[in-house]
């Protein structure tokens, strides 16, 4: 019986006219290879969409902070100084009864611009030989437009510079008087030294060398935080399989103004793709004979970055850009794979755990940029877009893997 | 042989029209393999198409160790692979027996002159094996036609040896019934 059977199996005819589909079978060889050879469409999409969002996370970050600044912030104009120069000198009326101010006119070329603080010093400031006690502070003259300061005495100022004295600055120019009339109620203020300056950049020096004479904030010092950031991580511009995650503690030291230094010790935990030819089948032994199409994986494993950190430029001093540039090694805890290989002419599938505990120096290249703000005295925020760079294999398949994310930061900066 | 090494050689390489060439010359072989373990002619051209593609895929690998027996090889490979294939697309669909019965055209026409008697005792017999229940057909088929032993039935199957022993008798005790025999033990007709 068993020989007829199989006489029949190999004799038997069957007619081939409703089973070929040879459109089908070029379709599934020839199409699969077309999309193989360049980056799928979804991919390229993935990858859009990511730097989209990367752009607009920086974008916002930087239109947060100006519009901070502006709408809730009050700072003083130079109008509002002007003003409370003028309410100084106000008050200062009040108290001084019998005091009378003059006012004499000078030419429309002449533009003379105080700010509040720089006449406030200069009235303060005491009184010496060589430069007479200032006592009334500026006065807003209504028909030129000047802010004048005014003294009593109209001794000449010696005009030889002194280091870090404002008024020097002042003793320079030339010197006249201004009366005038009528102009507040008759109330006559202790004059000071009229100034004339020729642009208003004379002001932002006084305000420099005003600012020169107080203690300097002390820049350098450690700091140390927290650092977390979405992870999305991608082998030789493959397809990325999932979001990953790193979190950990960051610390660094403070150069100087503009370049730190900076480590930590982070866990990351990776999501990945890649097809076979890229994954390395050398220790695992039953990988050796079969032809592996695809590996998905992810694992966990600690990094630990050392980094160099420059600031590009700085907003009204409360905010940064800043570039990264550093190496991270890497130490690897666990990995998941799960394979997909033909054996036998049929596909099969096996996934596996490894506690292995390998580690990589230096395996990847950090480039980052991005932007830190100050909240309070030393407290700072970071958003900070970054790009791992593979410089070698990592793990039981030896995976070059990249990686990219938003870092997001908090510091504090120890004095 | 040399045309057939320079087709496989082209199908390597992923050229369309040594892969066309070679799978209308092997199509009606891995038909007739699929058509005896999934038991309906559509099951068994999709079973057989879907092999095709994973045979041009794993060419490549496809060692010629001898180039004399290159035909023998690769019609056993071409075997091994339809019949993975075939095993896999029963466990997806979850095929019972087939009760119905199989349309005329299936069968490719042939004359008297050609065998024709013989075709017609292939017909039932392969219609026979149809009638067993997927379980049984399987093990029919790999043991008694394709000749794989207990063990490796067992293996591919996720069953034990025992198992592969016990459905084969009873498959063998199912066809007996529709064979009568003469006293000499010849098959005289079916029942």
């Amino acid at each position: 019986m068993e020989g007829l059977f199989r006489e029949a199996a190999e004799n038997y005819q069957l007619s081939t006219d409703r089973a070929i589909d040879w459109e089908r079978i070029d379709s599934a060889l020839h199409k699969t290879e077309d999309v193989d050879s360049e980056p799928s469409k979804p991919e390229k999409k993935n990858r859009r969409r990511f730097i989209f969002w990367c752009l607009l996370l920086v974008s916002l970050g930087w239109f947060t902070h100006y519009a901070w600044n502006n709408a809730f912030k009050n700072k003083p104009t130079h109008k509002n100084t002007l003003e409370k120069s003028i309410s100084i000198v106000k008050k200062q009326n009040r108290v001084t009864t019998d005091a009378k101010i003059s006012i004499k006119k000078i030419s429309d070329k002449q533009q003379t611009i105080f700010g509040g603080d720089v006449a406030k010093d200069i009235a303060d400031r005491p009184a010496t030989n060589k430069i007479p006690k200032v006592s009334a502070l500026t006065e807003k003259d209504d028909n030129s437009g000047l802010l004048i300061v005014h003294n009593n005495n109209k001794n000449e100022i010696d005009n030889n510079t002194r280091k870090n004295d404002v008024t020097n600055t002042y003793a320079g120019n030339s010197n006249s008087v201004i009366n005038k009339t009528d102009k507040l109620n008759n109330q006559q203020v202790n004059i000071g030294v009229e100034m004339e300056v020729n642009n208003a950049k004379q002001i932002i020096k006084d305000s420099v060398a005003k600012k020169s004479l107080t203690p300097k904030k002390r820049v350098t010092g450690f700091y140390a935080g927290l650092l977390v950031s979405p992870d999305l991580s991608f082998i030789k511009s493959q397809k990325i399989s999932g979001i990953g995650s790193t979190f950990g503690l960051i610390g660094g030291y403070r150069l100087n103004n503009k370049w730190s230094v900076e480590t930590g010790i982070l866990l990351d935990k990776k999501k990945y793709y890649t097809k076979g030819a890229y994954f390395d089948k050398s220790r695992i032994s039953y990988l050796n004979s079969v032809d592996l199409l695809s590996v998905d994986g992810d694992c966990n494993m600690f990094e630990i970055p050392i980094n160099i950190r420059h600031k590009l430029s700085s907003y009204k001093n409360i905010g940064n850009w800043t570039a990264t540039l550093g190496v991270s090694s890497y130490f690897m805890k666990r990995e998941y794979y799960e394979y997909s290989f033909i054996k036998n002419g049929q596909t099969e599938h096996k996934d596996h755990t490894y506690y292995s505990s390998s580690k990589k120096l230096f395996a990847v290249v950090n480039l980052g940029a991005g932007y830190e703000r100050t909240i309070g005295k030393t407290l700072h925020v970071r958003i900070e877009p970054y790009f791992k760079i593979p410089l070698s294999g990592v793990g039981t398949g030896n995976l070059s893997i990249s990686s990219t994310g938003v870092n997001l930061g908090i510091t504090k900066f120890f004095h | 042989m040399k045309e057939l090494l320079t087709i496989i050689k082209g199908c390597a390489k992923n050229e369309a029209k040594s892969q066309r060439i070679l799978y209308e010359r092997y199509l009606a072989y891995a038909l007739k393999i699929a058509f005896r373990y999934v038991g309906s002619y559509e099951n068994a051209a999709n079973a057989a198409n879907d092999a095709f593609i994973r045979i041009f895929k794993g060419l490549k690998n496809f060692e010629i160790r001898n180039s004399e027996d290159v035909e023998a090889m690769l019609m056993g490979w071409i075997r091994k692979i339809v019949i993975n294939v075939s095993i896999d697309y029963m466990r997806k669909e979850s095929l019972i027996a087939e009760r119905t019965s199989l349309q005329e055209n299936v069968w490719s026409q042939t004359d008297a002159s050609n065998g024709g008697d013989n075709q017609l005792m292939y017909k039932e017999l392969i219609a026979l094996i149809r009638k067993l229940s997927p379980a049984y057909r399987v093990v029919f088929n790999l043991h008694v036609i394709d000749g794989y032993s207990h063990q490796e039935i067992a293996t591919m199957l996720g069953i034990s040896a025992g198992t592969s022993k016990s459905n084969l008798a009873k498959a063998k005790a199912f066809l007996q019934k529709f064979l009568i025999k003469d006293t000499k033990g010849n098959i005289l007709c079916f029942t």
